[in-house]
C-alpha cells in the first residue's frame, strides 16, 4: 500500500530507490560504576573507540573530493582535533581510572560538563560549536558500543540507497554522499543545521523531521523522495512512479542544458549583445556565481552592513567589505545601491530616524533618509569611491522622485570626494551615478532625469506597488499586484525610450527581470540589460540566447495595447512560444 | 618566555575553524603555549579549551610562549592573528 509522509524539505531534487535503514544504536548513557577488575577493560573500550573514530574521520577526509574538503568539509579538521584533544581524552581516562565509571558514562559525563560551560558563552556562533563536540562524542559512543562499522563497509551499504536515519551528523552526510547514496531522510533536524546545509551544497536530495520514519519505513521498501515538496512516498503505485521518473528525467535534461548554456555568450539569435547582470544581497552569494558568465553586478544591496547591530558601520569597515567584492568581480562593473531604508525592510535602531511611520512605503525611505541623515550617506559614498579605486564601481540612488533629490545627492557625492582628497585617500575620481526608476513620477519624467545621471535602473517591485497602489504584503489586496498591467508596462517603455533618446543606459533589476515569462516581453519593449538573482541566470540566459529581437517587438506592443488580462496572457504565451521555434 | 597581546579581527571570532587553525599551528612547536582571555586561560594545543575562551570579534587575547622555540612560535601565531585566520 502506498503511504505518504511529510517532512521538511531541506535539499532539492527527486530520488527514487530502495531504502537502507541506518540504525546507529542509541548509546546507553546512564551513570554506571564498574567493578575494579573491569577498569582495564573499560579503558580499552574507550581507547579503541577513539582510535576507530579517528580512523573513520581520517578515512572520510581522504575519500572526499578536494573541492568539498576545502569548503563544506572543513569541519572534519575541527572534529579530528577534538578527538586528538589531550585535555578531553585525559579527563575521560581519569574518570574511568579514579571514579570507576564505565567508558560510556565517562565520555558522556565529560560532554555534559563541557556543555555546561558552553551554556555560559554569550557569543551565539561560538556557543553553537557545542554541536561539533556533540557529533564527536556521539561517534565515540557509537564506536564504544558497536563492533562493526569500518567506514569502508558502510560505504557499501549506502550505495544507490535512500538512507533513513534518526539524526544526522555532518560526517554521516559526507559518508552517504561519497558512497553514492541517493538521498537522505532523517527523523530529526531542521533546515539550518550543519548537516542540512551540507546536503544542499552536495546537491543531495534530503528531507528532515519525518517523525517515526525509521519505524514506518521498512528496509528494502521502494521510496520516492521529493526534496522539492518534502514528500516521502512509500511503495508508490505505477502511476506515481512514472510521474516522478518523468520529473527526474526533466530535471536532468534541464541541468545538462543549463551547463552548456552558461558557456555561451550573452547574444541573441540576431546577434544583439544583451547584458546579463546579477543582484546581490550578501557577499557570500558571490560563491555561486563563479561558474556563470555575467556582465557585472547590476544591484548590490548594502543593507546587510547596517542591520542586526547597534552601531553604524565605519567607513573603513564598509570599504573593506566593498573592496573584497571588487577584487572578486575583477573588472566588470559593480553597482552599489546606497542604503535603502524602509518599506518592507525592517528598520534597525541604529539607522532609525523620527517616529514609526504609519505608512512606511510612503515615508522616510531610500534617498529621503540619506538626505536627512547625511553623515551616514557620506560615509557610505566615501567607502564606495575608495573601493572604486580597486575596480569598476557605480553608485545607484534609490527612491528618487524629483530632480532636486538628484542634484542634492550629486552635491553630497562631490563633498565626499573633497573629504577624501583632504584625507589623502585613494579613490576613483570618475564614477557613474545612476538612479532607480521605481516611482511613477521618475518614470513619467525619465527623459529629464536621464540628462542628469549616467544610467537608469528600473525597480519593478516598487514601481508596480506605487503605480497600482498595492501593498504586496497585504494578503487582502495582493491579487491586484500585476507587472503586466498596461500602466506599468507603459512606464517601463517610457523609461527605456527616454534612455535611448538621451544615450543613457537603462537596466532592470526588479523581480520581473528574473522571471522567464517576462524576458521576451521586456526585450520587445527595448530592454537590453537585465539584472537578476544569481540562481535565475541560467534560465533567463536560455530565453535571451533563443530570442530574435526583431521578432518580439510587434507582439510586445500589442500586449501593451490590450486591456483584458486574459487576452494579454494568451498573447504572452504566444510570444514565449512562437519565437522559440 | 614571550608574551604578546592580539586583537581578534575576523568576523566570526575564535570559532571552530579558527581554533582548528591555531591548534594545527601550535602543535608543531615544542614550547608551552597559552592563550588568556581575561581570567580564562587555555592551553593553545587544546581545541576544546580554545573554544571555551569564547572570544568573539574585538576580544583582546594574551598569548604566552615558553620553551626552546618560543620566538618562532610567537611569530607564527602573530601572523595567523594578523591574517584573520585567512578569513573574511
Amino acid at each position: 500500500m502506498t503511504l505518504i509522509l511529510k517532512g521538511i524539505a531541506v535539499s532539492k531534487g527527486i530520488s527514487i530507490g530502495k531504502t537502507y535503514i541506518f540504525k546507529k544504536g542509541q548509546p546507553s548513557v546512564e551513570e554506571k560504576i564498574v567493578k575494579k577488575n573491569q577498569i582495564q577493560k573499560e579503558r580499552k573500550r574507550f581507547d579503541s573507540a577513539t582510535k576507530k573514530t579517528l580512523e573513520q574521520f581520517e578515512f572520510i577526509k581522504q575519500s572526499v573530493n578536494p573541492s568539498i574538503k576545502k569548503n563544506a568539509a572543513m569541519f572534519l579538521d575541527t572534529h579530528i582535533f577534538l578527538i586528538k584533544d589531550k585535555t578531553f581524552i585525559n579527563n575521560i581516562r581519569k574518570s574511568i581510572r579514579n571514579k570507576n565509571y564505565s567508558a560510556d558514562w565517562s565520555v558522556y559525563s565529560e560532554f555534559l560538563k563541557i556543555q555546561k560551560s558552553f551554556e555560559n558563552i554569550e557569543d551565539p556562533y561560538i556557543k553553537q560549536r557545542i554541536e561539533d563536540i556533540r557529533h564527536v562524542v556521539l561517534k565515540i559512543l557509537e564506536n564504544i558500543n558497536s563492533n562493526e562499522i569500518k567506514p569502508q563497509k558502510i560505504f557499501k551499504y549506502f550505495k544507490k540507497r535512500i538512507i533513513v536515519c534518526d539524526d544526522l551528523t555532518p560526517t554521516d552526510v559526507l559518508i552517504m554522499h561519497e558512497s553514492k547514496g541517493l538521498g537522505l531522510i532523517s527523523e530529526f533536524g531542521g533546515p539550518s543545521s550543519h548537516s542540512s546545509i551540507l546536503t544542499r551544497s552536495l546537491e543531495m536530495p534530503a528531507i528532515v523531521g519525518v517523525k517515526n520514519a525509521q519505524i514506518i519505513v521498512k528496509d528494502g521498501d521502494t521510496l520516492i523522495l521529493d526534496g522539492n515538496e518534502g514528500n516521502l512516498i512509500i511503495n508508490p503505485d505505477k502511476k506515481s512512479l512514472m510521474h516522478y521518473k518523468g520529473l527526474q528525467q526533466k530535471n536532468l535534461k534541464k541541468k545538462r542544458l543549463m551547463s552548456t548554456i552558461l558557456k555561451k555568450d550573452n547574444v541573441t539569435l540576431d546577434g544583439k549583445k544583451i547584458e546579463i547582470m546579477i543582484n546581490l544581497e550578501l557577499p557570500q552569494e558571490l560563491k555561486i556565481i563563479n561558474k556563470t558568465n555575467v556582465d557585472g553586478v547590476g544591484l548590490f544591496r548594502t543593507e546587510y552592513l547596517y542591520t542586526d547591530r547597534k552601531d553604524l558601520p565605519t567607513e573603513d569597515e564598509q570599504f573593506v567589505a566593498y573592496k573584497k567584492i571588487m577584487q572578486k568581480m575583477k573588472n566588470v562593473p559593480v553597482t552599489f545601491r546606497t542604503l535603502d531604508v524602509g518599506s518592507d525592510k525592517e528598520v534597525s535602531e541604529n539607522i532609525k530616524t523620527g517616529s514609526v511611520a504609519k505608512n512606511p512605503a510612503l515615508g522616510l525611505r531610500g534617498i529621503r533618509h540619506s538626505l536627512y541623515e547625511q553623515h551616514i550617506f557620506i560615509s557610505q559614498i566615501k567607502a564606495i569611491l575608495r573601493a572604486g579605486y580597486h575596480g569598476n564601481v557605480k553608485i545607484l540612488l534609490p527612491m528618487i522622485t524629483n530632480i532636486s533629490e538628484v542634484k542634492s545627492s550629486i552635491n553630497l557625492i562631490e563633498e565626499a570626494k573633497r573629504k577624501l582628497i583632504q584625507e589623502k585617500k585613494n579613490f576613483v575620481k570618475k564614477c557613474d551615478i545612476g538612479i532607480m526608476i521605481e516611482v511613477p513620477s521618475s518614470a513619467v519624467l525619465a527623459k529629464k532625469f536621464a540628462k542628469y545621471v549616467d544610467f537608469l535602473s528600473i525597480g519593478t517591485n516598487d514601481l508596480v506597488q506605487y503605480t497600482l497602489a498595492i501593498d504586496r504584503i497585504d494578503d487582502e489586496v495582493n491579487y491586484l499586484y500585476d507587472p503586466m498591467n498596461s500602466a506599468v508596462l507603459s512606464l517601463i517603455k517610457t523609461t527605456i525610450e527616454a534612455g535611448r533618446e538621451c544615450n543613457t543606459p537603462v537596466a532592470m533589476c526588479g523581480e520581473m527581470a528574473s522571471d522567464i515569462n517576462y524576458i521576451r516581453l521586456l526585450m520587445g519593449l527595448g530592454l537590453r540589460s537585465f539584472s537578476m538573482h544569481p540562481s535565475a541566470v541560467p534560465e533567463v540566459k536560455n530565453v535571451i540566447t533563443n530570442t530574435d529581437t526583431s521578432k518580439v517587438k510587434d507582439l510586445a506592443s500589442q500586449i501593451l495595447d490590450i486591456d483584458d488580462s486574459d487576452q494579454k496572457n494568451i498573447l504572452l504565451n504566444n510570444l514565449n512560444k512562437k519565437v522559440f521555434n | 618566555m614571550k608574551e604578546k597581546v592580539f586583537k581578534i579581527t575576523n568576523k566570526l571570532g575564535l570559532h571552530a575553524r579558527a581554533a582548528a587553525k591555531i591548534v594545527s599551528l601550535t602543535s608543531k612547536f615544542k614550547s608551552q603555549i597559552t592563550i588568556t582571555n581575561g581570567k580564562k586561560e587555555a592551553d593553545a594545543k587544546s581545541i576544546m579549551k580554545i573554544l571555551m575562551l569564547a572570544a568573539p570579534r574585538n576580544t583582546e587575547l594574551k598569548v604566552n610562549t615558553n620553551g626552546k622555540d618560543e620566538s618562532q612560535a610567537m611569530d607564527a601565531i602573530e601572523s595567523l592573528f594578523v591574517n584573520k585566520f585567512d578569513e573574511d
